[in-house]
């Protein structure tokens, strides 16, 4: 897959007459790319303007074109989303991940030989297959929450726009997420919303870092963490451990909390 | 989307009781009533119109026989559409207001065009659309709990059955007995209401068919599919259109019948899921099934006298509503 860009400039957008994002420029490549900051500070907002879900002011440009002058399911081809809030339909597996097709068909929605190749290509990727026939609303959260993956690696794009993926998740559901998300990252231009700063700087080669709906730092994770934007945003006392394993960063409120 | 050979026989089977059930339930209606029939005396009286005989099929069972089939496909395929466009499995025409507007303007369309049959359906349509979009736009607008919708939609349908009241006692020349229309019934149809009803509920059966994938799609919430390149906006007003077509025909022919669309289409997905493409055509012909041997009980079981539909559908429809209600309280699947 070439080398996808997603561009966004003086990009304000928000909901009703609020604005919740302010002139906001950044640059998405392949690679893993962590959005992190405290809640109402635009992380999803940014997304679902990127993703096409949002009116905005300014531009952001998707592999050099406007994103709203795509076409829907022009858009699905270029970038699949993966929302934070989503139903949880009474459906079987496979046929969820099958969905990750419509972008590609036609009238009348028949999977070709093709489809169904991507399909299961999908669901081997997130290790979905064992479950195929079970009904999505029967699974636990991390199940589930690899088979919306499946569903969105289904629609073959190039672009990975995840939304709190580990929300909700136990540790090793959160942690086996990420790594599948890294994984992809390899080939792909993924950027995610990420709650938990640990994993954020561990995993990402980026790191976003929003405050009141704009930019405060973009960088390199260990370039973020030793600039003390992340306390200085969060309000919180930083630690970081190396072991064998790797880096580990610690969080705290340092004194009481009155 | 991906439709197994497995899958196909399996629904295959259904299909196929489906249409012999249809057929079965369609001969019978023929034949019985206050003077029983033979299946020879019925097709005898399809070739010889002049026939003793003809004159009950032709000009009684056949148009009432023709009027269940057609409304209870509608109103069943009208509580899929409704309960896909709401995501709530209690919404139905009868439920949220729609079956009530509908009514509202067919009983304005008698009061001002008494002899405009066509104009009869038409003006269902317009009805069942204006309370149809209400309830969506209220629902979409405020984000209104899955129950408030419900409750709104019950509070729609009490005022717009006030205005059928008022109407019918302030022009009580509409030809239209006010029982039997709130009640919801198929006695005295004929086959200029059948006609008209029955074109209005294929072009909706066959919309909705085809558009079933995209439903499917909506099932996975709207910022899923609009993620997938889904015209969610667009969709969802097309299955309000169809679902409102559908609700149109089948008020302008049986009045104000109730819960067809919320028993058979949630009784479906227990048994099939809510893959709309499968859940769509059954609920169509079990609905039609449905309403007619409801209408046959209605019109048999208590000769000579005989029950508008309508009362049997609600004593079956308000407890299954209930069961509906209790279930989801308990947090039970009722419905896949």
């Amino acid at each position: 897959m070439a080398d996808s860009v997603i561009q966004t400039s003086g990009l304000t957008c928000g909901y009703g007459a609020r604005d919740v994002l302010t002139d906001v420029d950044l640059t998405f490549s392949r690679g893993f790319t962590a959005i992190v900051g405290k809640n109402g500070c635009g992380k999803s907002t940014l997304l679902r303007a990127i993703g096409g879900r949002l009116p905005y002011r300014g531009s952001v440009t998707v592999d050099g074109v406007e994103a709203r002058d795509y076409a829907p399911k022009a858009l699905a081809r270029k970038l699949a989303v993966l929302p934070q809030v989503r139903d949880v339909p009474h459906i079987p597996v496979r046929q969820l991940v099958e969905h990750g097709r419509f972008p590609y068909l036609g009238f009348p929605r028949v999977l070709r030989a093709g489809d169904r190749q991507a399909v299961d290509e999908a669901m081997r990727l997130t290790r979905v297959e064992s479950f195929a026939a079970t009904d999505t609303a029967a699974l636990s959260g991390g199940e589930r929450q690899r088979v919306y993956l499946a569903m969105a690696l289904c629609q073959q794009t190039e672009i990975l726009l995840l939304d709190e993926p580990t929300t909700f998740l136990d540790m090793h559901d959160a942690w086996e997420m990420l790594t599948r998300i890294k994984r992809l990252s390899e080939s792909r231009t993924v950027v995610a919303v990420l709650h938990d700063l640990d994993a954020a700087l561990r995993m990402a080669d980026r790191v976003v870092l929003l405050d009141g709906g704009k930019v405060v730092t973009v960088g390199a994770p260990e370039a973020v963490f030793a600039a003390g934007a992340i306390e200085r945003v969060y309000g919180v006392r930083a630690a970081k451990t190396q072991t064998e394993q790797g880096a580990f960063y610690r969080f705290y409120v340092d004194g009481e909390i009155e | 989307m991906h439709i197994s050979k497995k899958f196909f026989i399996h629904k295959g089977v259904w299909a196929a009781l489906a249409v012999l059930l249809l057929l079965g339930l369609t001969l019978l209606s023929l034949c019985v009533g206050s003077v029983n029939l033979s299946l020879a005396e019925v097709f005898g009286a399809l070739a010889d119109v002049d026939s003793p005989a003809a004159r009950i099929v032709l000009y009684v069972r056949l148009p009432r026989t023709l009027a269940a089939l057609v409304a209870g496909a509608a109103l069943a395929a009208a509580g899929v559409l409704l309960q896909t466009v709401l995501n709530n499995p209690l919404a139905s025409g009868s439920v949220i207001g729609v079956n009530a507007g509908s009514g509202m303007m067919v009983v304005l369309a008698a009061a001002f065009f008494p002899t405009a049959f066509i104009a009869r359906s038409l003006f269902a349509f317009v009805g069942a659309f204006g309370a149809a979009m209400a309830v969506y736009a209220f629902a979409v607008r405020t984000g209104a709990s899955k129950s408030t919708v419900i409750l709104s939609g019950i509070a729609v349908s009490a005022f717009l059955s006030a205005i059928i009241d008022l109407v019918v006692t302030l022009f009580p020349h509409v030809g239209i007995d006010r029982l039997a229309f709130t009640v919801g019934g198929f006695s005295g149809v004929g086959m200029r209401a059948v006609v008209p009803a029955a074109v209005l509920t294929a072009v909706g059966l066959i919309g909705a068919v085809l558009l079933s994938s995209d439903y499917n799609v909506l099932r996975l919430g709207v910022d899923v599919a609009a993620s997938l390149g889904l015209r969610v906006r667009l969709v969802r007003f097309s299955a309000v259109v169809l679902a409102a077509l559908l609700c149109g025909a089948a008020i302008s022919l049986g009045g104000l019948i109730g819960f067809v669309g919320l028993i058979v289409p949630n009784l479906l997905r227990l048994l099939f899921g809510s893959d709309c493409r499968i859940l769509l055509p059954l609920s169509a012909a079990f609905g039609a099934s449905f309403t007619m041997l409801c209408d046959l009980i209605a019109r048999t079981a208590f000769a000579p006298y005989e029950l508008p539909v309508g009362i049997l559908l609600s004593f079956i429809g308000a407890p299954f509503f209930l069961f509906l209600l209790l279930q989801r309280r308990k947090g039970r699947r009722y419905g896949r």
